[in-house]
């Protein structure tokens, strides 16, 4: 009994009962189980195994997961009822598997959405507070002016990331580095720019800033940790 | 039947995320599937690898779960061979994994045997 003749076999299995399951999703299955199949045959006779053992270990496989196989078929039939098709053809390389449930936020991801609301709305209160309440518009100069604009833009890309990360929409993720460098920048040039006077009139700032920048720089090393970029592949 | 939480694990999924992590820990970072069941078999009480249908579901269980990631592996670079899978542990899988007790094999663990190329 030659091993290739029952790895087609359980080719011909596969095929079944994907049939008339998502292009998508019954493609996936296949290449999978194709490649397992090689790469069994591949490394069993590489570390000496006779065909015959090979062969009925691969037959073992198939037969001891049937149940699974029709289990997993039941699901994607369940799942495919309830979205549209989505793949581009039974080739289609790139094909993920349609997701049955809604993509999962990571724990990081939340927090961090979380604390992007919070400066967004903190940032937009504080200027407004400086601009009108305690300095007055009229006292404005331009210095001041250039302090508050960026803070104004960085106060929109940390609501606009904080959206887009909760929602894990696709440009949440590069919102996020903007949002992340954005902050380091700014705060750093604030606090270098005006250390001295900082610690005088408003220490509080101060070591307000410099958590700014610490955060930032801990939320982007979390930003390319390759789950969370993928948590916004797959949404 | 309610759903499953992703902290929640069979103890085939469970001993995946295991077996991920111990890669990952030797500096493996991806697996895929015919990879995986042969770490299994080796580290664990049984002689059999995985069946296809368990295996392969409870893969695709996990990624739903935001556990592992996965994705096809570089066409250009596979030559002779079928394109494989290829599985990675996410940040949510470990921690996952890492708070959950270990599961156990079920009799004496085998002697690990060579990774298939």
């Amino acid at each position: 009994m030659r091993p290739e003749r029952v790895a087609a076999l359980v080719a011909r299995w596969v095929r079944f009962y994907t049939r008339d399951l998502p292009t998508a999703v019954a493609r996936r299955r296949v290449d999978e189980i194709d490649a397992d199949l090689h790469d069994h045959i591949t490394h069993e006779r590489a570390s000496g195994t006779g065909d015959r053992r090979i062969a009925t270990s691969i037959l073992s496989r198939m037969v001891r997961g049937v149940g699974a196989d029709a289990s997993w078929r039941g699901d994607q039939l369940k799942a495919s009822a309830h979205r549209p098709e989505t793949s581009g053809g039974a080739m289609d390389t790139h094909a993920d598997i349609p997701r049955a449930s809604s993509p999962q936020r990571p724990v990081s991801v939340t927090i961090l959405a979380v604390l992007a609301a919070l400066g967004g709305v903190g940032a937009v209160l504080g200027v407004l507070a400086g601009a009108f309440v305690i300095h007055g518009l009229d006292s404005l100069d331009a210095t001041d002016a250039m302090i508050v604009t960026p803070a104004v833009a960085l106060a929109a890309v940390y609501l606009a990331f904080a959206y887009g990360a909760w929602s894990l929409r696709s440009w949440g993720w590069p919102l996020g580095v903007v949002a992340g460098v954005g902050s380091i920048v700014y705060t750093t040039v604030v606090l270098v720019g005006g250390w001295a006077e900082l610690m005088r009139d408003a220490p509080p700032l101060a070591i307000f800033g410099v958590l700014v920048v610490v955060i930032a720089a801990v939320g982007l090393v979390i930003w390319f940790r390759p789950g969370v970029r993928a948590a916004f592949e797959r949404a | 039947m309610p759903r499953r939480s992703p902290e929640t694990l069979l103890p085939l999924e469970a001993e995946i995320l295991d077996v991920a992590l111990s890669m990952l820990r030797s500096g493996q970072a991806t697996f895929h599937g015919f990879g995986l069941a042969h770490a299994m078999r080796a580290g664990g009480a049984s002689r059999s690898l995985t069946a296809h249908g368990t295996l392969y579901k409870a893969l695709g269980r996990l990624e739903e779960f935001g556990l592992l990631t996965s994705r096809w592996e570089d066409a250009t670079a596979v030559e002779g061979r079928p394109r494989r899978r290829l599985y990675e542990l996410t940040m949510d899988g470990a921690r996952v994994r890492e708070r959950a007790p270990a599961a156990k094999p079920v009799g004496r663990p085998r002697r690990a045997a060579a990774e298939p190329a």
